[in-house]
């Protein structure tokens, strides 16, 4: 620690820290524009000077001068306040005073600025030139104009997001911020570069003149669209949401991604039922909801009793609150008496959590973000972490900004983190998951690793020695785990579980909104009472959406009731899960969206969003968000908890004092097929001449999940599917970047748009935007994301 | 049979501006094989022979005879002159070419005699191709003694006791800077040596990377031995081809004879020297800026602390230095560092090459011991004011530096004082004005520099001096205003104060201290709307002062667009309606008579 003075104010910061740092530990306002704490310090504004004491006419910028012991700093001079001035009047020299039209008004550091110097007017004059404007950028418009050229954009796009989309052009007078040939952006879209900006030179487009920011109620939410828990800011006027923007916190860290701060359309949405449906005889029916509920009960109870309890299953896209999750639990557990609670989205996650809970209890090392900002080596399995959240990409780019850091990344593709990593591992995506499980074994010590194991993996040896001498080694690591699109296998459990005990921390990616507060309160299918006695030999009763549907076809289930998530969209074959639905009794949909799933659904019951909730919600990291509704519940719409409530009451109406219990153990249906999963590697060899290339559905970072697909602004940046291929493979193929190609698969065939990928091995083909799109889930074959696929040119572009 | 001629040496500069297209070699060889020499008199290639007044020259050595080349003359009939006089008479001035009248031997010419060659010892004395040539003029001698008998530390010292100081401008302590880039202990680091001369009027680094490249890359070797460096980059302009093939050819040379590469001189040490050329910014001769062109980055200094020596180049210890300072480095490992110090001044060791240009007799590049007068560079070395005008102010340090007044001329040329008077050392440039430059002019012209070649990153740097430019361009066009002057004082100091690097804090100064020494310059563009020195035109009436005429009728065959009418004895008339300002009248007028 050391100790200066700051205006005659005595301030201990630690060793390291900038005059500004400790200037605002005492409590002191120093004027910036261009210092943004997320970002490494830049000294462009020259609006932050200070002086010693002792020489009191020389300037010194306060940003990144290192604050010394015994220092006697003044920030208010006569010399320092003209210096501020002055600056700023040469600032509004180039920054045309157009607040009307300016959306930042109100919330503009430069306007707060001149208004604390009481600039009134510059003496300056300079001939403006007139700079570019976007306006054909998606969501975002940039106005060079307004910019002050404090390149807070320019670093927070580079240092943070790891995207370098804009840089400075020209020199001198004539800099703008731009892209190459001035194009239009097309990046992340993560919006870091609004939220940064100290003007409006840099505005979201949603949001573009629809009101004024004095007017804006500031309501805290947490973002649903994955688990991370990123706290959200959703301005809203009159009751309607006009944008969302992230909390200012200490840290900087977990900023938003574009589905947070673009995606809140999907809160409120337009066009989605407003009260139940009854489907009878394939027409659909409006109702009333005691009517909606009455009949779900009645059907419910007429096949719990004439099949027990497990016929009914239940998949939840855990977008539920802790609190209904309890009500959830309760009413499918105790009240139906199912143990067929599974999950679609999470499934991965799911997976990692109750290996790690079941076999280390609930003291298992789960990491929190500290263990990624303190760990030495961060060891990623899966592909595809930052594209599943991608507030990581701030979060790993802070990481390796240290010196020593090491980050491994086994992955079946060039993914954001295996780009960025130290020591990346790229698996054939065919072998991914026999290597995950050789590698198990060599951990174990079960196998004797020889570089001839690991023949047609595609991986080198050198490197794989490496990791393992790592994870011998003392190194401090956190694992995590990241689970690939449409996970059904439990390969990446089994490792944490192994690993687990070496790890610092492991962090099981891959969480939807509430998947943590899921596994706490409702538990997994094998916490059970009955079913925990089965003895347990090294796998895990999983309930994938797979595990479900199987169960479907052998008969054993004869309703399922859907939260919030929809198979025939999150599921590859939905041919065969149409055909599988067609086969139940009862089908209920309860979700604030109407998605491919509703037409199947017997009764549809509308629920409320989560910023519609009150409640709380877990995030990946353990921290409990606790919220009040932010947004009107919309009419004719109810909470998944009054839903559930209602349910409930309704149910033992039927018949008071009959326990789930009771039901479980009633005839349980006989299986017509056998239930138990196949959990082998071996695919079928298909013909290498007609499905010559690896197809590996791979999530996209602009939302894979139900919530994201209900917000235009992301569905439009998504577009439809996107095939990368190898530049060689596109050449072999005669194809060019945007041609509209057909692509073949054993199990169907779909069209997409081809885009070159340098980095991606030749062979292997990367299949972006597939969940949501039937034809492109068609490709698949409900087990796997990995498929070979042949293509074909289809049409000039 | 050719007593006391072994070579010729010839300069072969492209781009010296007084070349007129001669080929001078093919001369030479026509001229020799004529009187039947060809085989007997090596003719030696080197870049500039520092005599560039007159146009491309040649010496002969070992006399060390200077001549200038002239095509139109019978060139053999010369040449056998020269080499018969040089037989009878070995002490006799040689016979000028032109003029027939004698010009003196080199040592006995004040614009030699009177410079003191430490860096530049080598320029026309050696092929800088021919790396024999460097080593028998004691070329790696002093590589040779460091690697054998030195240590890191020893070198360091050495280095430290000789003063030296950074030649690039800002005279940081040369060893002090080796010292603290040694005392980091992460590695790799790295020598880089700043070839990025960008300086408007300045060619030593050019010259002396050009002439006797390996005498850089040896103090590079030093330096990289000296820290525990293993790699070498020469960031050099794009603009300087000649010195980029020269340096490269220099770097494959040591590279076979093993002076680079691995285990050098069987010392163990090893090191290796990469050139990259700039892509024609001139902020990237600022350290940090540099680093980061070097790694591919956009020019723009970055923020200090951290210091270079600590993490610079690749986030890396790093070591930069100035071409010069490292051309002077093995002199001083071979020649002892009390050597050096007795050159100079006690805080300014050494000797400094300045490019010497404008308004003097002789221009060139001029090596002189630090602590030398001005009034010494220019009216000795210089030669005095050519033509018969007035001195009226020495500009220093290009765009970075300030004018100096004839009230300066006797201040020793160091690097304080020069700080002290207003001025800085720079790289060296050193422009005479006399009384037909305006310093608003002056002013304007540097800041105009300095305006175009600002990065953009900081606000005084980007914004105020554009607003600088747009004053000072009011004043020459005669619409400035009283308040202009403090305004420009004011910004002018606040850009200086607030300025992100070197380049930003200093651009002010030409305006600092034109305005500063020149003030009543200002004033009379301001108050009486006219340019003393009759530069700016808007401020220049075109009229003919009828008592100064002497209606000679030059003004009127000058004028290119045919406006002024005049008859004989009479005096000529300028239609101003139809005149362009074009100011050939003014510079025609031998008795200063338009106005």
């Amino acid at each position: 620690m050391i100790t200066l003075k700051i205006n005659n104010k005595d301030v201990s910061v630690k060793k390291g820290s900038s005059i500004l740092d400790a200037a605002q530990a005492a409590g002191v306002f120093i004027p910036t524009l261009c210092h943004d704490k997320r970002l490494t310090p830049y000294g462009a504004c020259r609006l932050c000077m200070v002086a010693e004491r002792k020489r009191p006419d020389r300037l010194i910028p306060s940003c990144f001068t290192p604050a010394k012991d015994g220092m006697d700093i003044l920030t208010e001079s006569k010399e320092i306040l003209q210096s501020v001035k002055r600056q700023l009047q040469l600032i509004l020299i180039n920054h045309p005073l157009d607040c009307p039209v300016c959306d930042k008004a109100g919330e503009c550091s430069l306007q707060n600025l001149v208004i604390r110097y009481d600039i009134k007017d510059t003496p300056y004059k300079l001939e403006v030139r007139h700079k570019p404007v976007d306006r054909m950028s998606p969501l975002i418009e940039r106005d060079m104009n307004r910019c002050i050229l404090c390149g807070r954009c320019v670093r927070i796009c580079g240092e943070l997001q790891g995207r370098h989309e804009i840089d400075f052009i020209n020199r001198g007078i004539k800099t703008v911020v731009g892209t190459d040939d001035m194009r239009p952006l097309n990046c992340d879209f993560c919006g870091l570069c609004i939220s940064t900006c100290p003007v409006g030179a840099l505005t979201d487009k949603i949001f573009r003149n629809t009101t004024r920011t004095w007017k804006l109620q500031k309501k805290e939410i947490v973002c649903s669209h994955c688990g991370m828990g990123c706290n959200l800011i959703l301005n809203t006027e009159k009751g309607k949401i006009r944008r969302a923007v992230a909390p200012v916190t200490s840290d900087g860290m977990l900023n938003l991604c574009v589905r947070g701060r673009f995606g809140w359309k999907a809160y409120e949405p337009e066009g989605q039922p407003a009260s139940p449906f009854i489907r009878i005889n394939g027409a659909e029916r409006q109702v009333e909801w005691t009517e909606a509920i009455d009949n779900s009960a009645a059907q419910l109870d007429m096949i719990r009793r004439q099949y027990g309890g497990q016929a009914i299953a239940a998949i939840s896209g855990d977008t539920l609150t802790t609190e209904e999750f309890t009500a959830y639990h309760n009413f499918f557990r105790n009240t139906m008496g199912t143990g067929n609670l599974g999950s679609i989205a999470a499934a991965g996650y799911r997976n990692v959590m109750e290996a790690l809970i079941s076999n280390h209890g609930s003291s298992c090392k789960i990491g929190s973000i500290e263990n990624i900002e303190n760990s030495e080596v961060l060891l990623v399995v899966g592909g595809g972490a930052a594209e599943l959240h991608p507030v990581l990409k701030p979060v790993i780019n802070t990481f390796l900004k240290k010196e020593g850091r090491e980050l491994v990344v086994i992955s079946s593709w060039p993914d954001y983190f295996s780009e960025r990593a130290t020591l990346p591992i790229s698996v054939n995506p065919e072998y991914y998951e026999t290597f995950l499980l050789t590698l198990l074994e060599m951990l174990e010590g079960r196998a004797s690793h020889s570089p001839s194991d690991i023949s047609g993996s595609g991986l080198s040896t050198t490197a794989l020695a490496k990791l393992i001498s790592m994870i011998q080694g003392k190194q401090e690591i956190t694992l995590l785990t990241a689970p690939g699109l449409f996970c059904s296998s439990d390969a990446l459990g089994r490792l944490a579980v192994t690993l687990h005990n070496r790890m610092k921390a492991v962090i099981p990616l891959g969480a939807a909104c509430n998947s943590r507060g899921a596994v706490l309160r409702a538990g997994f299918t094998s916490s059970l009472p009955s079913e925990r006695t089965i003895p347990q030999s090294g796998s895990f009763p999983l309930c994938f959406g797979e595990d479900i549907f199987r169960k479907i076809e052998a008969g054993s289930i004869r309703a399922l009731y859907i939260l919030s998530d929809d198979p025939l969209e999150n599921m590859g074959n939905p041919e065969k899960i149409k055909k599988l639905l067609g086969r139940l009794d009862l089908i209920i949909h309860q979700s604030p969206y109407r998605t491919s799933v509703s037409s199947f659904a017997h009764i549809i019951l509308p629920s409320a969003t989560l910023p519609e909730k009150h409640g709380s919600v877990v995030d990946l990291w353990g921290v409990e968000h606790v919220f009040k509704p932010a947004i009107a519940l919309r009419s004719g719409v109810m909470t998944d908890l009054t839903i559930l409530t209602k349910l409930q009451n309704a149910l033992e109406k039927c018949r008071p004092g009959n326990p789930g219990e009771n039901f479980m153990a009633a005839g349980k249906l006989s299986a017509t097929a056998s239930e138990e999963p196949v959990k082998q590697f071996t695919r079928p060899d298909f013909d290498k001449k007609l499905f010559p290339l690896i197809m590996t559905a791979v999530p996209s970072l602009y939302g894979n999940g139900i919530i994201s697909r209900q917000s235009p602004e992301l569905l439009q940046l998504k577009g439809g599917l996107k095939i990368i291929m190898n530049d060689s493979d596109l050449e072999k193929l005669n194809l060019n970047q945007a041609d509209v190609v057909t692509i073949m698969s054993p199990f169907g065939k779909a069209s997409g748009q081809v885009e070159a990928s340098f980095n991606l091995r030749p062979g292997n083909v990367l299949a972006l935007n597939v969940t949501g799109n039937p034809e492109a889930l068609s490709l698949l074959d409900g087990k796997s994301a990995v498929t070979p696929v042949n293509i074909l040119k289809t049409e000039a572009r | 049979m050719i007593p006391n001629i072994t070579k010729i040496v010839y300069c072969t500069n492209k781009q010296c501006p007084h070349r007129r297209d001669i080929d001078v070699r093919t001369l030479l060889q026509k001229a020799l094989s004529q009187l039947s020499y060809a085989d007997k008199i090596e003719l030696v290639e080197t870049e500039c022979l520092i005599s560039c007044q007159e146009g491309p020259s040649i010496m002969f050595l070992p006399s060390g005879r200077v001549a200038q080349v002239n095509s139109e003359q019978d060139f053999t009939q010369w040449l056998i002159a020269n080499i018969a006089a040089l037989e009878h008479t070995p002490q006799q001035p040689s016979v000028s070419l032109h003029s027939d009248a004698e010009i003196p031997l080199i040592d006995q010419i004040d614009f030699f005699s009177k410079q003191q060659l430490v860096a530049m010892r080598n320029r026309g004395h050696i092929d800088a191709e021919n790396l024999d040539e460097y080593i028998a003029h004691d070329g790696y001698t002093a590589l040779y003694k460091v690697l054998t008998t030195m240590k890191p530390e020893d070198v360091i010292q050495e280095i430290k006791a000789s003063g030296l100081r950074g030649r690039g401008g800002a005279g940081f302590p040369t060893g002090l800077k080796w010292e603290e880039a040694r005392r980091y202990n992460t590695y790799p680091k790295y020598v880089i040596c700043n070839g990025d001369e960008g300086d408007p009027g300045a060619f030593m680094d050019r010259s002396l990377m050009e002439s006797d490249p390996h005498s850089v890359i040896e103090g590079m070797i030093i330096c990289g031995y000296a820290i525990g460096a293993q790699q070498g980059y020469i960031y050099v302009r794009a603009e300087y081809p000649l010195a980029v093939r020269m340096l490269q050819t220099a770097i494959d040379k040591a590279k076979e004879k093993n002076l680079l590469g691995k285990n050098i001189m069987q010392s163990g040490f090893d090191f290796n020297i990469s050139i990259y050329p700039g892509a024609g910014a001139f902020v990237c001769g600022e350290s940090t800026a540099l680093m980061y062109s070097i790694e591919g980055k956009r020019g723009m200094p970055r923020i200090k602390p951290p210091r270079s020596t600590e993490s610079g180049l690749w986030g890396k210890p790093t070591c930069l230095n100035n071409v010069e300072t490292f051309g002077n480095v093995p002199q001083i490992i071979r020649q002892g560092a009390d050597w050096f110090k007795s050159l100079g001044t006690p805080e300014s060791t050494g000797t400094k090459v300045f490019s010497l240009t404008g308004a003097v007799r002789n221009i060139g590049l001029v090596e002189v011991p630090m602590g030398i007068t001005l009034r010494n560079l220019i009216f000795e070395i210089g030669g005095g004011i050519k033509g018969d005008g007035k001195f009226k102010a020495v500009q220093l340090g290009g765009p970075s530096g300030g004018c100096l007044t004839e009230a300066h001329l006797d201040i020793p040329v160091t690097f304080d004082s020069l700080q002290t008077a207003g001025a800085m050392m720079g790289s060296g440039g050193i422009v005479v004005m006399d009384d037909t430059n305006c310093m608003v002019d002056v002013a304007r012209f540097f800041t105009r520099f300095s305006v175009d070649e600002s990065c953009g990153k900081c606000v005084p740097c980007r914004t105020g001096l554009s607003v600088i430019l747009g004053i000072l361009e009011k004043i020459v066009k005669g619409q400035g205003v009283p308040e202009d002057l403090q305004e420009l004082e004011t910004l002018a100091n606040h850009i200086k104060n607030t300025s992100h690097c070197g380049l930003g804090q200093s651009a002010a100064n030409p305006v600092l201290s034109t305005l500063r020494y020149f003030r009543h310059e200002y004033e009379a563009h301001i108050y009486d709307k006219r340019c003393p020195a009759l530069v700016c035109p808007a401020l220049i009436s075109f009229e003919i002062d009828e008592s100064k005429c002497r209606r000679c009728g030059l003004c009127a065959k000058a004028c290119p667009v045919g406006v002024i009418s005049w008859k004989k004895k009479e005096i000529p008339m300028i239609d101003t309606t139809k005149c362009t300002r074009c100011r050939s009248c003014i510079k025609a007028c031998k008795f200063k008579s338009i106005y």
